[in-house]
């Protein structure tokens, strides 16, 4: 369905909830236009930051004329540049976000909105906004632009690979995801710092996940985790004794829900700490989802956080 | 256990549709498309072992649930008394009926007898067609009991009809003994013990396993004990009696003691009669009986007129059990016990012959029908003589007698009769001895060595010192000693000292050396009397005691006395007789039956008279050749049987294990209580509970695992 935007993933209502909040770097990111955020880099822009003494051979341009005329001596004016923040929206079109429970939105379509969302924000805010998806390898690579005509070219790809997906049947099993592997290669790829927002449900093993994350953090991008869960998976409401298809793989099991839910779920709360402490321990922003939860309220709950910080 | 409704039992085949569910359900799980198993991998593998149970105990449930209502839709029961299901073909039964004395005692509720009667009758209408029955009478004669198993219940009824009551104790450990011999011969593995009796703990062998034990097949053959007893009445009972008479002589005093003793809580007050020859002679006065307390009373009276007495003591107050209020006694006068004297020729002088004063004192009545007839013999005379006419021969002061008449002695003797050695100046030790060794010492029943007369050591003679006081011949006269030591003997044979085998010696003078010796050879006796009965060797014949003590002897090697015995109903009777002795003795029973007992072939030397079942003086005629004695027994009843205790159920059930016991104090729902036994008791109403209890065990452990909201 075509929201009033004109793009599916993009609900009105849902960018009228966070249109006014911002989404700043956390540190200083490489912009290359003015923009909200600190650029890392000491020129000559609008805003006065410090002085230097004069260097012959400086243009005569900055110099501070009243200091000298105060002090008689030669002083070069050092000004701020704010620039634009450049952002990749990773998101994970494995097998397993194509998991859905009833009146509930698949785990990949809330990816989608979500995707939808940020991008939007991060359009206005003169960022520059590029979008990955990946499943065991990288199936959409745009990189970070700020025209609007790369925006809907964005929500154009979404769309149709999300309706690629969804047309593919349950029962035809994929190779699994690596999350890990394939971050390590887009940590390579983004050769400039920027804000990765990863938008995955990180089924993969957490040790090497956590890996690719430092490699991120590494290279000094700043990374946004959205980890995002359905319902049913965090709460395992099955009842009835069932054979259970792993959508990824295929592998399938008999189990009985009753009996494994206890243990399934001390599992499941220790693989999230996990990536909560991993998360914590290299600054990455983690928020649990799942998706019950509105996605703009979600978002905008985060947002206005990440603001007050 | 029995089923009532047996079909019903299929229904447990359903017991196999959990089984196919769950394999059904294995197979046919639903399929359900999930993120990712990577979590669930490995809590199935955990869980995998703890599922497996908990699926098995769900299955083991559903199964038993399912199961049991189809035991429990069949109506199950049990019973002891039927092993297997229904449509069991026959069973064998004794039935056992305690017609002890204690049956004839009235209770608040009616007789004793009757109920038993009912219940027995009760129990037979219970028996289906095919069943086997022996009936058991514990006393009386075997003809009451029918001892085989038998289909033929009619015979059993008219058995239990006409059983009646005895006036014995019941021996119930040994009936039980005798069912379990019968029921283990039997073909059919089905069996049952009825017991009918009142529970008085006499009738139980003190509690005594039997040295017969049960048998572990025993156990399935159940016991059931009627209890016939009512709400008590309070009962006295006559439990013993003793007669004492000096001599079986008309005009001699007879005692008759009887012991009493009650039953009720408070004391009581009797009064009993005595009754002679149907005439009531007496009446005592008012006795007190204590609570627990036994109490004696005697009566005097004088026998008037020879022959046999028949007396009985009653009690004069109704009580609840009649039976113990009779007590029956005999005594015999005059038994005209023939004697012979055998003596040299009479002396000229009366008083100076040497049988005189043992004549006199035989012979104080001059009358034919007296309690000694007495014939004075010479000695030649002996040799043409059946002596077998004689109860007793005297041999006064003999010459020893020649070897055909010895030995015509010996045979007398051997054959039963009885031979008194009296000493005298014509006793001749060597000649005796000399006889005696003539037919193998069978004639003396010891040596003879020769005459003691008083001399300086022993101016005054000799006294009687010591007197047997066990033996019955001279006990009397045992004690006090002054009715002995006053006669004194101046003259005496002396006899070995010391007693050979088989020799009795009955009295001692006061040097220790024997007076009067006895032996006995074959069924009769050899006497010696070592000095004479004249008052040149002794002042015996002089004093007070000679005449009691000669016919005192006299009647009891004769085997005539007052007293007659007593016994108990059951106790046989027992006359001892030689092996070619043509005697023929008859009993009369005291309803006047007369049966002539014979002798058995295993002991030809007694006769046994067992049928003493009835309670009354039993007269005796013994036929030797033209001549008859009489005697007489009475049998009386049990005193044991009014001893007021009784068992416990735990006791008999300690008792009779490892049969296991039924006890119906109710004798008029027997058939009920029996109907009930046989059906069992009904487990539906269990395994209904059990069934409730399986399927809310289900229901937990089916929904243990519930749905919670996660703390994720």
């Amino acid at each position: 369905m075509t929201t009033r935007t004109g793009y599916r993933y993009l609900d009105p209502a849902a960018l009228g909830r966070v249109k006014n909040l911002s989404l700043l770097a956390r540190g200083v990111v490489e912009g290359f236009i003015s923009g909200l955020h600190a650029s890392p880099y000491k020129g000559f822009s609008v805003e006065f930051a410090e002085h230097r003494n004069y260097v012959p051979g400086d243009n005569l341009r900055h110099l501070d004329w009243r200091m000298l005329a105060r002090t008689d001596r030669l002083y070069m004016k050092q000004h701020e540049e704010e620039t634009n923040l450049r952002a990749q929206i990773v998101l994970d079109v494995s097998r397993s976000m194509m998991y859905q429970t009833e009146r509930a939105l698949p785990k990949l379509q809330y990816g989608a909105y979500l995707t939808a969302v940020l991008a939007c924000l991060m359009t206005r805010q003169q960022d520059a906004v590029g979008l990955t998806t990946f499943d065991q390898r990288v199936r959409l690579d745009m990189p970070a632009r700020t025209s609007a005509r790369h925006f809907g070219e964005m929500m154009t790809q979404l769309e149709s690979l999300v309706d690629q997906l969804d047309k593919t049947p349950a029962s035809v099993g994929g190779q699994g995801t690596c999350i890990a592997e394939t971050l390590h290669q887009l940590a390579e790829r983004f050769k400039r710092r920027c804000l990765i927002v990863l938008i995955s449900d990180l089924y993969d093993e957490p040790e090497a996940v956590v890996r690719a994350l430092h490699h991120f953090r590494h290279r000094r991008h700043d990374v946004i985790l959205f980890h995002v869960f359905d319902k049913a998976e965090l709460e395992f409401t099955f009842r009835e004794t069932a054979r259970f298809v792993d959508l990824e793989t295929g592998e399938q099991l008999q189990v009985d829900p009753g009996f494994v839910r206890d243990h399934y779920q001390a599992q499941l709360r220790e693989f999230i700490d996990g990536y909560r402490r991993a998360c914590s321990d290299c600054r990455i922003d983690y928020v649990m989802t799942d998706t019950s939860v509105p996605y703009d309220f979600m978002l905008s709950r985060y947002l206005s956080k990440r603001s007050g910080l | 256990m029995t089923f009532g409704v047996a079909a019903f039992l299929w229904a447990a085949v359903a017991g196999i549709i959990p089984v196919v569910l769950h394999m059904i359900n294995r197979q046919h799980a639903p399929v359900v498309y999930f993120s990712t198993l990577r979590f669930l991998r490995l809590s199935v593998h955990r869980t995998r072992r703890r599922k497996r149970l908990h699926d098995l105990l769900l299955l083991l449930l559903r199964v038993a649930a399912l199961v049991l209502l189809a035991i429990a839709l069949a109506q199950p029961a049990v019973s002891w008394l039927h092993r297997w299901m229904t449509g069991q073909s026959s069973t064998s039964v004794v039935l056992i009926l305690d017609n002890s004395g204690s049956l004839a005692t009235k209770d608040q509720n009616g007789p004793r007898w009757d109920r038993l009667r009912s219940a027995a009758l009760q129990i037979l209408d219970e028996l289906r067609e095919a069943d086997e029955v022996a009936l058991l009478v514990t006393n009386g004669p075997a003809r009451q009991s029918v001892r085989g198993l038998s289909r033929n219940h009619e015979i059993v009824r008219r058995a239990v009809r006409t059983c009646r009551p005895s006036f014995e104790r019941a021996d119930l450990v040994a009936a039980v003994s005798e069912a379990r011999r019968l029921l283990r011969s039997a073909p059919v593995t089905a069996s049952e013990i009825y017991i009918v009796t009142d529970m008085q703990a006499c009738c139980w062998n003190d509690l005594q396993r039997p040295a017969e034990t049960a048998e572990r097949d025993d156990a399935g053959c159940p016991i059931v004990m009627v209890d016939v007893s009512g709400p008590r009445l309070s009962n006295s009972a006559l439990l013993a009696i003793t007669t004492e008479a000096t001599a079986p002589v008309a005009g001699a005093p007879l005692r008759v003691t009887v012991d009493l003793q009650g039953d009720a809580q408070v004391a009581e007050e009797r009064h009993v009669s005595i009754y002679l020859d149907s005439q009531k002679r007496d009446t005592s006065s008012t006795l007190r009986i204590e609570p627990a307390e036994r109490v004696r009373h005697t009566f005097q009276l004088t026998l008037s007129g020879s022959g046999l007495h028949r007396g009985h003591l009653q009690l004069e107050e109704e009580d609840a059990c009649p039976a113990d209020d009779r007590l029956w006694f005999a005594a015999n006068t005059d038994p005209s016990v023939r004697v012979a004297i055998v003596k040299n020729a009479a002396h000229e002088i009366a008083n100076l012959d040497q049988a005189y004063y043992l004549e006199r004192a035989l012979t104080l009545r001059n009358d034919p029908h007296g309690a000694f007839l007495v014939s004075s013999l010479a000695p030649a005379s002996l040799a043409s003589m059946s002596l077998a006419q004689f109860d007793l021969i005297f041999c006064v002061d003999l010459p020893a007698p020649e070897l055909a008449v010895a030995q015509q002695l010996v045979a007398y003797v051997e054959k039963g009769g009885h031979l008194i050695w009296i000493s005298g100046e014509h006793v001749d030790p060597v000649a005796y001895s000399v006889m005696d060794n003539q037919v193998q010492g069978r004639l003396l029943p010891t040596r003879l060595f020769g005459v003691q007369r008083e001399n300086v050591e022993r101016p005054e003679g000799w006294r009687i010192a010591w007197i047997d006081p066990l033996d019955a011949a001279v006990a009397p006269f045992a004690e006090p000693a002054s009715i002995h030591q006053s006669v004194l003997i101046t003259r005496f044979m002396k006899i070995a000292p010391t007693a050979a085998p088989g020799v009795q010696v009955l009295a001692r003078m006061d040097d220790g050396q024997p007076l009067l010796v006895r032996r006995r050879v074959g069924a009769g006796s050899t006497c010696l009397l070592a000095t004479s009965l004249h008052v040149d060797w002794t002042n015996f014949p002089l004093k007070p005691l000679f005449l009691p003590f000669l016919t005192h002897f006299a009647f009891q090697l004769a085997g005539a006395e007052a007293n007659q015995p007593v016994l108990l109903p059951g106790d046989p009777w027992q006359l001892p007789l030689s092996a070619d002795d043509d005697t023929i003795v008859e009993v009369v029973r005291p309803g006047g039956e007369v049966v002539r007992p014979v002798r058995e072939e295993a002991n030809p030397n007694v006769i046994h008279f067992q049928d003493t079942h009835e309670v009354g003086v039993y007269e005796v005629r013994i036929h030797r050749g033209p001549h008859v004695r009489t005697a007489a027994f009475a049998v009386n009843p049990d005193p044991e049987e009014a001893a007021p205790g009784y068992v416990t159920a735990a006791q008999l059930e300690q008792l009779l294990a490892p049969h296991r016991l039924f006890l119906c104090h109710d004798a008029t729902r027997v058939s009920q209580t029996i109907r009930d036994l046989r059906k069992g008791w009904p487990l539906g109403g269990v395994i209904l509970t059990l069934v409730i209890v399986a399927l809310v065990a289900e229901t937990f452990q089916a929904n243990r695992r519930e749905y919670r909201v996660p703390p994720v």
